[in-house]
């Protein structure tokens, strides 16, 4: 009996000691929240109690709800190298003001496997080289997912990465062209679709249509009729755009898709002010669309680009400026802003 | 304000009294829903705060009180302030928790977020290994355990 009662008490002596299991656990959430997901990851492996509160599904909701309110530019590079290649992330808050504010996560990925990334959804990113998809968190820098290889014949591939919020399930769209690689003004012919839903299946579902629009939670395609063949589509101010490049002058055409069931497209010409003073005349210039702050981005394409900038155009105050997001410390490695990225300490167990 | 110079006591669970202006005990927001409640005497406890610590809340609530009653130069008066959270909250660990949990208690913000905000930045960089020695975790994973968590996460420990 006495044996027991002491027993008890040491182990209720050792509990105590932690004081991650004194704090109600609101507070511990409280102080997670205000870790990069990097470290958040790393933490899972200093005890199961910790490891428990930082897998809740809650708790990746609730860092997300935060983060999605301080959206990041997200950069990813590529250092090549014959022998070995390296990818890495860093972001950095949008907030211009705090620019330092640097959170890196880099790790190696297969060698000679160069991925190509698209744009981040919802912490996310999805990369492919060839018929190989990777599906990973760029904050954590868990790569979780190597997707079975897309099984085609035809050469190109044009992939896609969206989210389902009424299912909330992640999703890769596939489609193989007969014409190669999509280029500037040529006519995409798809002739397949393919669908992977992440935490499905494993494996990749055809499914039937033809081009262009495609519903993410349907998996149904709408065919829309471009009012004019220009190549590129952005998110302007919360719509499906299509857009010219910019011109010299910094003048830009935009067709807007006010509605797509009505097919009903306006046309807009922006100038940004000043354009000529602030771009590189040795740089070409893409529109990228609208960030969550409202500023409309336009980035060099044309390497080399030294330090790593872009063009900012407040529409509402009509005014641009260049932002400079950081000096290359590699010149020769190459690399991609993607914006609004929004951190996410998502985990993924095998 | 004649407010400002009525005084307060606060019995910590020692039974110690701090006796402190209204403004002060009104940081503490438990307090301040009290005296609006029209719990008005003239102490009131605070039982599951030792005497250490609810000294330092009344430090830190004193200060920021004073700061807030500064008129003008603000700029100057909140990067003070900011010396002075920095300062105030670099204690040793078991401090630091107890801090958290009496700020969180007593109801006072400010508190309560510098002192996650520093647990989170001792924490940032540090290994497993390290956070669980700093703060006396134990290890509940078995050798066997962690073995296999650390194969399947090597992306984790990458630097």
């Amino acid at each position: 009996m006495m044996k027991r009662v002491k027993r008890s008490k040491k182990r209720d002596e050792r509990n105590v000691k932690d004081p991650f299991k004194k704090l109600p656990n609101d507070l511990n959430v409280e102080i997670l929240m205000k870790m990069p997901p990097r470290s958040i990851a790393r933490l899972r492996f200093a005890s199961k109690h910790l490891s428990s509160i930082i897998l809740d599904k809650e708790f990746t909701k609730l860092y997300m709800t935060r983060s999605s309110t301080q959206p990041r530019h997200l950069i990813s590079v590529h250092r090549g190298g014959s022998n070995m290649q390296m990818q890495g992330f860093h972001s950095l808050s949008q907030d211009h003001a705090s620019f330092s504010n640097h959170d890196k996560v880099s790790y190696k990925l297969d060698p000679n496997l160069p991925y190509e990334f698209t744009p981040p959804v919802r912490g996310l990113i999805c990369g492919r080289k060839g018929t190989k998809m990777i599906v990973g968190n760029p904050s954590t820098g868990q790569f979780f997912l190597t997707l079975p290889r897309v099984k085609t014949t035809r050469r190109g591939i044009i992939s896609f990465f969206g989210y389902d919020p009424v299912n909330d399930v992640y999703k890769v769209l596939c489609m193989t062209i007969l014409q190669g690689r999509q280029r500037r003004g040529s006519k995409v012919v798809s002739e397949e679709h393919q669908v992977y839903t992440l935490g499905a299946q494993r494996k990749w579902r055809m499914i039937e249509s033809s081009l262009i629009s495609f519903d993410l939670i349907s998996e149904e395609f709408n065919a829309i009729k471009l009012p004019e063949d220009i190549p590129c589509v952005v998110n302007y101010t919360g719509k499906v755009a299509i857009t010219s490049w910019p011109t010299r002058n910094g003048e830009v055409h935009l067709w807007i898709l006010e509605d797509a069931n009505k097919q009903e497209w306006s046309k807009v010409s922006i100038v940004v002010p000043s354009w000529i003073d602030l771009i590189d005349i040795h740089h070409g210039y893409r529109f990228r669309g609208t960030l969550s702050t409202g500023e409309l981005i336009f980035s060099p394409w044309t390497l080399p680009i030294n330090p790593l900038y872009f063009i900012s155009y407040n529409l509402k105050e009509n005014i641009a400026k260049k932002v400079v997001v950081e000096e290359l410390e590699e010149p020769d490695a190459s690399r991609e802003v993607y914006f609004d990225h929004v951190e996410s300490p998502m985990f993924c167990q095998m | 304000m004649s407010e400002s110079n009525k005084k307060i006591s606060l019995i910590s669970s020692e039974g110690e009294a701090f006796e402190v202006s209204e403004a002060v005990a009104r940081e503490f927001e438990i307090v301040a829903h009290m005296l609006e409640d029209g719990c008005s005497g003239s102490s009131i406890p605070i039982t599951t705060v030792d005497s250490n610590i609810l000294g330092k809340v009344i430090e830190y609530c004193t200060k920021h009180v004073e700061v807030g009653n500064v008129e003008g130069n603000s700029e100057k008066a909140e990067k003070d302030l900011e010396e002075f959270d920095k300062r105030f909250i670099a204690v040793e660990m078991n401090t630091l928790f107890s801090l958290i949990l009496a700020a969180n208690y007593l109801n006072v913000k400010g508190l309560l977020n510098i002192g996650c905000q520093k647990v989170a930045d001792t924490i940032k960089d540090m290994k497993p290994e390290e956070v669980r020695s700093i703060f006396n975790i134990e290890n509940d994973y078995t050798p066997a355990e962690e073995e296999v968590v650390r194969k399947e996460n090597e992306w984790a420990f990458q630097p």
